[in-house]
């Protein structure tokens, strides 16, 4: 039976076993013949060493008795465990910490030094010890840093005394010390460490060699590829390396600006100190004149390129005079001829009024919030698709998400249209600060980044709006941000207004008739008129306004009390070159509106325009306007940014103007002339024209004097009269009309810059013109 | 062959010559077993021989006096090269006197003559299994033996700068039994310009990569089997004796500590970093500025005065290279070709109050292709034979069993290795086995994988400990365990011999992934 079975199954190891006990099987001897049959395992030891004598024997001892004899162990070289000095030689107050020990990263890194003095080093030092001061540590690290510091040369003296702190008597006796001692020492080191691998691979046998690192072989030969790859890779870190080195030498550069800037401020501060010019009079008109020089050249200068600049300087308010004069060079260049505008000492800029903002400028954004500014505006406008719109964070501003959901649905906008028609943005009677008007029926709109816009309306009221005394409105409405008023008491001019869509107010036809002033006033005074009146904004909130009208609106922040003798006035020589100019100009312009005139329908295409004429044109309409100013005092001073509200500008969204004025009527100026019939409205034009106050004329009154003004009067005139109708719209400024080409807003804004240079005109006539500005 | 009247004795004591060798015995007796002269060295007048003696482990190999030596029974190395004999351990002569004179004499050297059947019993097998053929001959100090053996010619270049072995194939027995990944490792090359006196003409080899690189071991694993590269200096103790807290140790075998510390007749290790310094004073001085009172790790276990520390070869580079240095001088089989740094330490402490002083310790890669859960395992000798060995292994297979895995040591085994985990795996697979309760009335059965499941201990060991245990019998168509009263006995008096267990409560380990790690 068992030699059926003799060729047994290999063992499966997932099969179960039974476990029997011998005793329990009298019979298993008969079957030990096939025991055979499961294979030997290996021992897994080197067979040379596993027929090793004494483990032979102890193996056969362990099979015979069980278990390990005594005598019977494989013999191992003895160890003693007697030291006698091994307690004094470490401390014996060890605590066992009741966590279990957890070893801090870097806890190992301690700042002792490798080496360790010997007793040669201890009669060394003890006889040192005699001459100067020396501790065993010391004298330790200092062996350490030669040791550390040297490669295959020593460490020289010199080298020694770098590499030391201690004085130099000190260094001289160690460093000859160790000179002598490294010579006479066989190693490689005073620090005893295991020998290091070559990279020559001289070491791969060297059996004192050990721990060599794993790194595969270079195996450079084999694979080429890799040679391309690394060698491409090289390269590529190399371009990011000197790209970096770039960016860091223009963060340099940049704080260098940030620290002249700094230093400029302070040094504004200090002169204006000096002369007593706490009100920042003096500052704003010198601010003005700067305001003269520089948005000559916007017209045609690449707009992004040119606005970099001005939003650099705008965000520090001020610019350097670095930047400043070659602008200047270049426009006149153009020119070939220096415009008497161009008066030197305007270079000097600063802050307009030295304000709460002032002192934040100097939270400089840092550096990485900020791309660098400097130098580099051309591969920013390539980056930079939205150039001079693009959304740039403002330090100290907070943001907010926007609502997706909620567009179109402005609290301003009327019910049909999808808005929520919020009370507090009907249309109701507004004072503005500046100039310290009702400024008639209006309504508050927020716009991109909080500012706040007011849409004004028509209404046949307007003239007694206007006659009412902010001061009698004051006392009304205590509450700047009026309250709700209560429901059902409008009257019926604002009840109207409020519930206006523009469709409604563009036909008049059911004017109810003016009533009387006083009436209103009452009304008012009993809140049953909404009155707006805004907080007195701090000038530096227009800050936050878009970047382009910020800009401009520098000049403007100068307070009324600036107009004034005290401006610099033009020297009579200038302004007659100037006036001959515009002559000249206006001439032209007079011709070309003839021309257009003649195929009106037809779009001017705006580039026919050079920049010089451009300026002149703008000069035209200031003057013009002045003159205006003088003749006609009243009506349509629109609060200019001064209160941090943006006036009416021009195009209501899908309600152009085309009916109450011609284009060439309403556009006196070159800018209005130029743009296509359908793109400059009359309101634009009328924003763009700045009523004067009264006061204003002190300094321009001489320009009535030129004959030629004559011709542009009457088209001016014309179109005032023609922009009033224009206000009664209701405008919502917030759509740029994508019919108003490039062009012509780029001549607005010319115009509009142009008014603000001049240094003789009443910040608020600068401001109006500020609106046109292309939102 | 070569005689030279020297100092007085007629006979030159070469390097290779064989000869009964006096040494006393653990009773204390006098033996003489056959030794073979690895090195003479010459110190204040008199000689000094390095003797291996002839199927002794290499521990025991050591430097004796003449007057130990039986000159009687002198044998020469083998003039005539024929087939190599014994030499398994060949090639190391160190650089003797004579070794003019033998270059003179015969330009190629000689492989010793085979001696007489040692007494040892196993001097056959011995015999067969050396392939002498691998050794390098070529030592720096005398370039002269090489040997080799007719199955494989050891290649040598004749300029002296290189030569290379083959390892080699089917002359090496000794490889029967490692890994496949063992074969491979590459015979170094020698690069020692003394060599160039070698006259070996060698065969071309053209095995080796053709451009003279020699090739490096194998980067896994910390054990070499093939000691082909082997030369006369890593066969030859290389420190005397080594402090180490309280303790003095005798190393066993070479190990790579800076070379101009080997003259020391001590040297000093710091009890806790484990560093080593030249002297007692730079001792005392170090001891001032090192802190530490514990292995440089986290402690993962405690029971009593018994805590594992895990210690990252990356990271603490220096500990672990301390460790390792240490460690060498006990193991014949460690590497220390390649750094630490894809090894985990555990090291086992014992608490007393100066502080947690190392007893042993185990490595283990941290990503085995081969199911190793150890690599090089130690319990240093003055803790030799009280039970740590097994707490050591015991510990090892807790980690395996946290781990999921079923692991093994890697091999080669040295011999204490493999008493140690037999002696381990016997107990822990007759644990189980005598625990086993009949199951409602049925015979109990187990199978060699739940074995292995429960044990963590790899099937194969399972199965050649049942082997070795000789229980496994077929009986009646079926293979059968068998307890025998012997082995139930036996068992149950080592049992109680082990007082101290891991006790896995105690153990707070998380293994890591160190496949996802990038690189260790």
């Amino acid at each position: 039976m068992s030699k059926l079975s003799f060729r047994a199954r290999a063992l499966d190891a997932t099969k179960p076993l039974p476990v029997f006990r011998c005793e329990d099987l009298p019979d298993l001897h008969e079957y030990a013949s096939i025991n055979r049959a499961v294979p030997q395992m290996p021992t897994g030891m080197e067979k040379e060493e596993e027929s090793e004598h004494h483990l032979q024997r102890a193996i056969s001892a362990q099979q015979v008795y069980g278990e390990k004899r005594d005598n019977m162990v494989i013999p191992v070289p003895e160890a003693e465990s007697n030291i006698t000095y091994y307690e004094s030689l470490y401390p014996g107050d060890y605590k066992m910490p009741k966590q279990l020990i957890h070893l801090q990263p870097f806890s190992l890194d301690t700042e002792q030094p490798d080496y360790d003095l010997d007793s040669d080093d201890d009669v060394f030092v003890a006889k040192l010890k005699k001459k100067m001061e020396i501790s065993l540590l010391q004298f330790e690290e200092m062996i350490d840093r030669l040791e550390k510091g040297s490669g295959q040369q020593l460490v020289s003296l010199p080298e020694a005394k770098l590499l030391l702190k201690e004085d130099d008597e000190l260094i001289k006796e160690v460093f000859d010390y160790w000179s002598r001692k490294r010579k006479n020492s066989k190693a490689h080191s005073l620090i005893n460490i295991i020998k290091q691998e070559k990279r020559d691979g001289s070491s791969t046998s060297d059996p004192y060699v050990a721990f060599r690192r794993r790194t595969e072989k270079m195996q450079t030969r084999k694979n080429r590829k890799n040679d391309e790859a690394s060698y491409e890779k090289m390269l590529k870190l190399r371009r990011d390396l000197s790209r970096a080195v770039t960016i860091l030498e223009m963060i340099k550069r940049r704080e260098k600006s940030k620290r002249e800037l700094l230093h400029l401020t302070l040094e504004i501060f200090e002169k204006r100190n000096v002369m007593s010019d706490y009100g920042g009079e003096v500052l704003a008109e010198v601010l003005a004149e700067r305001a003269l020089v520089r948005p000559q050249i916007i017209p045609l200068v690449p707009l992004t390129n040119q606005y970099h600049m001005d939003h650099k300087d705008y965000k520090s308010k001020v610019s350097s005079e670095k930047t400043e004069v070659p602008r200047q060079k270049r426009k006149y260049e153009k020119k070939q001829k220096a415009l008497p505008l161009s008066i030197s000492a305007a270079h000097h800029q600063g802050p307009a009024v030295f304000n709460a903002k002032d002192l934040n400028q100097y939270d400089f954004p840092s550096s990485d919030e900020e791309p660098q500014v400097l130098g580099s505006s051309e591969a920013e406008e390539e980056n930079d698709p939205d150039g001079a719109y693009a959304f740039r964070r403002k330090a100290g501003c907070q943001y907010y998400a926007a609502h997706q959901d909620r567009v179109g649905a402005w609290p301003w906008s009327p019910g049909w249209e999808g808005g929520l028609a919020h009370s507090r943005y009907c249309y109701s009677l507004t004072t503005l600060t500046v100039p310290r008007r009702c400024q008639g029926l209006a309504r508050r709109r927020l716009g991109r980044g909080g500012r706040v816009l007011l849409d004004r309306a028509h209404s046949d009221y307007d003239n007694v709006f206007h006659e009412l005394d902010p001061k009698t409105l004051d006392c009304a409405t205590k509450t700047l941000d009026c309250a709700p008023p209560p429901s059902g008491s409008c009257s019926p001019a604002a009840s109207k207004f409020a519930s206006t869509s523009p469709i409604n107010t563009s036909d008049r036809s059911s004017s109810s008739p003016p009533s009387d002033l006083s009436q209103i006033l009452l009304s008012i005074k009993a809140c049953r008129w909404r009155h707006f009146r805004p907080r007195t904004l701090p000038l530096h909130q227009l800050d936050n306004a878009h970047p382009l009208f910020r800009r401009l609106s520098r000049s403007i922040k100068r307070p009324l009390t600036n107009i004034g003798p005290s401006a610099q006035p033009l020297t009579a020589e200038q302004f007659q070159q100037h006036q001959d100019q515009l002559v000249q100009m206006q001439k032209e312009q007079l011709e070309q509106q003839q021309q257009l005139q003649a195929n009106r329908a037809t779009t001017v295409s705006a580039n026919t325009l050079d920049q010089a004429s451009a300026q002149f044109a703008a000069s035209a309409l200031v003057t013009t306007e002045q003159i205006l100013a003088l003749k006609t005092k009243e009506e349509l001073s629109l609060g200019g940014g001064v209160n941090g509200i943006l006036t009416p500008s021009g195009v209501y969204k899908g309600l152009h103007l085309s009916s109450t004025a011609s284009p060439s009527l309403a556009a006196p100026a070159p800018p209005a002339t130029l743009s296509s019939a359908a793109s400059l409205h009359p309101g634009s034009a009328t924003n763009a024209t700045p009523p004067c106050s009264t006061n204003s004329n002190n300094g321009t009154a001489h320009h009535a004097g030129p004959t030629t003004t004559n011709a542009t009067q009457v088209p001016l005139g014309n179109s005032l009269r023609l922009a009033v109708p224009a206000g009664k719209r209701v405008h919502a400024p917030r759509t740029l009309s994508s019919a108003m080409s490039a062009s012509a807003l780029k001549l607005a804004h010319a115009a509009a810059a142009a008014n603000c240079q001049k240094p003789k005109v009443p910040s608020s006539t600068a401001a109006s013109p500020l609106d046109i500005v292309p939102r | 062959m070569t005689k030279m009247a020297d100092s007085g004795s007629s006979v030159e004591i070469v390097e290779g010559c064989r000869l009964p060798v006096l040494r006393k015995n653990q009773e204390h007796e006098d033996e003489w077993p056959l030794a073979e002269i690895l090195s003479v060295k010459e110190v204040s007048g008199r000689k000094l021989y390095y003797v291996h003696y002839i199927d002794f482990n290499k521990r025991l190999d050591e430097w004796v006096t003449a007057d130990r030596l039986d000159m009687k029974k002198l044998q020469f190395p083998k003039k005539e090269a024929k087939t190599p004999t014994k030499n398994g351990l060949p090639g190391s002569r160190p650089s003797s006197p004579e070794r003019e004179v033998k270059r003179k004499v015969e330009p190629v050297p000689l492989v010793p003559q085979v001696p007489p059947a040692p007494p040892v019993p196993s001097l056959p097998t011995s015999t067969e299994a050396s392939p002498a053929a691998v050794f390098p001959a070529a030592r720096e100090t005398n370039a002269f033996k090489s040997r080799e053996d007719h199955e494989q010619i050891s290649s040598l270049t004749t300029n002296g700068t290189a030569r290379r072995l083959i390892p080699s194939q089917p002359g090496r027995k000794r490889k029967a039994n490692c890994g496949p990944t063992d074969e491979m490792i590459k015979v170094l090359q020698y690069n020692k310009p003394q060599s160039a006196s070698v006259f070996l003409p060698p065969p071309e080899d053209s095995q080796d990569s053709s451009d003279g690189i020699p090739s490096a071991p194998r980067m896994t694993g910390s054990l070499v089997s093939d000691r082909s590269h082997d030369d006369i200096v890593t066969r030859m103790k290389n420190i005397e004796c080594i402090e180490l807290g309280r303790h003095r140790l005798k190393p066993w075998y070479f190990s790579p500590y800076p070379q101009e510390l080997t003259s020391l007749p001590i040297l000093y290790l710091c009890e806790f970093c484990l560093k080593y310094l030249k002297s007692l004073k730079c001792l005392q001085r170090h001891l001032t500025k090192c802190n530490l009172r514990h292995p440089p790790g986290n402690e993962i276990y405690r029971k009593g005065t018994i805590s594992f520390f895990e210690i990252d070869g990356r990271k603490n580079k220096n500990y672990s290279q301390n460790l390792c240095l240490l460690a060498k001088c006990f193991l014949d089989h460690k590497t220390l070709y390649y750094d630490t740094d894809p090894f985990l330490f555990y090291v086992m402490t014992e608490y007393d109050s100066k502080g947690f002083h190392i007893v042993g310790y185990f490595s283990k890669e941290k990503e085995s292709t081969e199911d190793y859960n150890v690599a090089c395992i130690l319990t240093l000798p003055p803790y030799q034979r009280r039970g740590y060995g097994k707490l050591l292994i015991e510990f090892s297979y807790e980690l395996s069993k946290v781990e999921g895995k079923t692991g093994t040591p890697e091999k080669p085994l040295s011999d204490l290795g493999l008493l140690s985990y037999r002696s381990y795996w016997s107990q822990t697979i007759l644990e189980i086995l005598m625990d086993l309760k009949p199951d409602n009335g049925e015979r109990p059965q187990i199978t060699i994988n739940e074995i292995s499941e429960i044990t963590s201990v790899k099937k194969e060991d399972v199965i050649s400990t049942l082997q070795y245990l000789n229980l496994i019998n077929y009986y009646k168509g079926q293979y059968i365990l068998t307890l025998s009263e012997d082995i139930v006995d036996g068992h149950e008096r080592a049992m109680q011999k082990r007082h101290t267990r891991i006790d896995p409560k105690c153990l707070h380990f998380t293994p890591k992934d160190w496949s996802k790690r990038g690189k260790w």
